[in-house]
């Protein structure tokens, strides 16, 4: 766990409501984003990560985070979106839902399964060779878009649209790809 | 047992026309089991045919962490600092004058009579404005005029901000937001004249004109006092997070804090009706000396008997208790003086107590008063209060 990871989470466990605070600003949009992939709808989803953060709240002294916050957020919005559906009946066997949702948020998807990982990597290689190489920085090494721009000599406003191309892209080859797994 | 479980491919797949004739027996079998079933499924197909969910709109912050801060009712654990331990006692305070305020321990009735002293002074009569454009003004400071953008007079004086009730011709109904910190109280009138007490750690939405069928205002949270103007045409909506206020002409007191448990809406003159509660469906109404308890954990409420003067007597300069126990009056002193409170000794938060405190004397004067006739030994370090 990161020192940092460790620092925010002692403070809220501690009750300090600054520190709550700036971990729901940075992490609600992303993580509303990422449970509509399997929610489909605006307000569920909104509902389902205030119920995360409260729970966070009240649990944070029983809450164990292995990796980092990011990682413990995106795992427990993952299974509470999957126990949703899983009162409709329904499943997530090829992840197909998981891999669209890291893919539709704005955040780095260091975090993913590690077979979904190889996956994506291959379909990385597929893209267009700027768009590929706009992808990796921003979404595998976490590089922010200021820092891309510079080293690729193009503007800021170029790396936004690439990645916008490129998550469209990824997205449309991942889909397809579990489509072929299903059919075996 | 058969499998009753489908996969999530198979939604998408339907969604794109993609399904086979077998998996399309599935995916019906599926869809006929449970009306959610269909409206997930509506949901979804809408989602892979237009790359957004159906309600799509941007994540709305503000409003999202306003639905959360209610929620937060859990006790952080006690973090006592370093230097309690020490056995450092407190100066003796010096003795200045004979108050007439009493404090009686519940289980005795001895009265007490406790003296002046200075430190920690007592909160401010100041807050914060936000005007429908956005501008914030600092209120108490003394007499100012603002003007809205329909033509609104805002007039502020010493302790008070008053709305005029002018003709407007403005189609969009403008709102400010006075906010209170720690310390902070301030009476508001609103432009249909009725009046606000409005407590520390409070915040509150209002239209600058009241237009039409009804009054609305909104406490995002903390605690506020009506005394609302009679007009039975025009009822008058006060909404809280869990749940509406509804009056014609009345007296009440709201208190709505994150760290306490409960939301109580206290009634003392009129009728008021609870509507809108989070997680029920019925409306109820509740009479004078009244209180409505709301509990944000198990999302039950109660109605009980108490003095409703008590839970108003804030907005008189004073602290008034009924059979309140030590963490209860604690938690208000916490808020409107600038301190933090710690209990060592866990068995006092349960004392109960009756009776008045003043609530413009510095917090020693409050302390003494405790001390005197509580079982507690009260240190002030800083600005720490503890308790042992």
């Amino acid at each position: 766990m990161r020192i940092e990871d460790k620092i925010i989470f002692n403070e809220i466990k501690q009750g300090n409501k600054e520190v709550y605070k700036a971990l729901f600003d940075d992490y609600y949009e992303h993580l509303v984003t990422f449970a509509k992939s399997f929610l489909f709808d605006q307000q569920e989803s909104e509902n389902l990560v205030q119920d995360l953060f409260v729970f966070l709240w009240e649990n944070a002294s029983k809450v164990k985070i292995e990796t980092s916050v990011k990682a413990y957020f995106y795992q427990a919005v993952r299974n509470r979106c999957l126990n949703y559906i899983k009162g409709l009946k329904v499943r997530d066997k090829n992840h197909l839902m998981y891999m669209d949702g890291m893919l539709q948020t704005d955040d780095e998807v260091e975090y993913f399964d590690p077979q979904i990982m190889v996956d994506i990597k291959t379909s990385i290689n597929e893209l267009p060779e700027q768009m590929a190489k706009v992808f990796t920085m921003k979404m595998i090494d976490g590089e922010t878009r200021e820092s891309i721009a510079q080293e690729l000599g193009v503007s800021v406003n170029t790396v936004k649209t690439q990645l916008q191309r490129a998550k469209k892209k990824l997205r449309e080859k991942l889909l397809d790809k579990t489509n072929l797994l299903f059919f075996l | 047992m058969k499998q009753s479980n489908i996969d999530i491919e198979l939604i998408r797949k339907k969604a794109l026309g993609e399904l086979t004739p077998e998996e399309k027996k599935a995916y019906n079998e599926w869809l006929g089991k449970k009306e959610t079933h269909k409206l997930y499924a509506n949901k979804a197909e809408y989602y892979f045919s237009h790359n957004k969910v159906v309600n799509e709109q941007p994540a709305d912050f503000e409003k999202a962490w306003l639905r959360i801060l209610p929620r937060l009712v859990h006790k952080p654990k006690l973090r006592i600092p370093r230097w309690v331990g020490a056995a450092a006692s407190i100066a003796v305070i010096a003795l200045v004058s004979y108050t007439t305020f009493l404090l009686v321990k519940t289980s005795h009735d001895q009265p007490v009579v406790v003296q002046n002293a200075t430190n920690i002074q007592a909160g401010s009569k100041t807050a914060e404005l936000q005007l429908s454009n956005g501008q914030v003004v600092r209120l108490g400071s003394g007499d100012m005029v603002l003007q809205e953008t329909d033509g609104t007079t805002i007039n502020t004086a010493s302790s008070e901000v008053s709305y005029a009730n002018n003709v407007v011709d403005n189609e969009t109904v403008l709102y400010n937001t006075i906010r209170l910190n720690k310390g902070e109280e301030f009476t508001l009138t609103l432009a249909d004249g009725t009046r606000v007490w409005i407590n520390s750690m409070s915040e509150l939405k209002f239209p600058v004109q009241f237009q039409g069928d009804t009054r609305r205002v909104e406490l995002v949270y903390g605690e506020v006092s009506f005394d609302v103007a009679h007009n039975a045409e025009k009822p008058f909506i006060l909404k809280t997070p869990v749940h509406d206020v509804e009056v014609l002409g009345t007296r009440f007191n709201v208190s709505c804090y994150a760290n306490d448990g409960t939301v109580q809406t206290t009634l003392a003159e009129g009728k008021v009706r609870i509507n809108n509660v989070i997680g029920q469906l019925e409306s109820i109404e509740i009479e004078p000396d009244q209180q409505y308890v709301f509990d944000k954990k198990d999302l039950t409420a109660s109605v009980k008997d108490v003095n409703a003067e008590a839970y108003l007597a804030w907005t008189k300069g004073r602290f008034q208790f009924e059979d309140e126990n030590l963490e209860s009056i604690f938690k208000k002193l916490e808020r409107w003086y600038n301190v933090d409170v710690y209990f060592v000794n866990n068995q006092a938060r349960q004392e109960y107590f009756n009776g008045r405190l003043p609530r413009f004397e510095n917090i020693d004067v409050i302390l003494d008063m405790i001390e005197e006739v509580s079982d507690v030994e009260i240190e002030l370090k800083d600005n720490a209060v503890i308790l042992k």
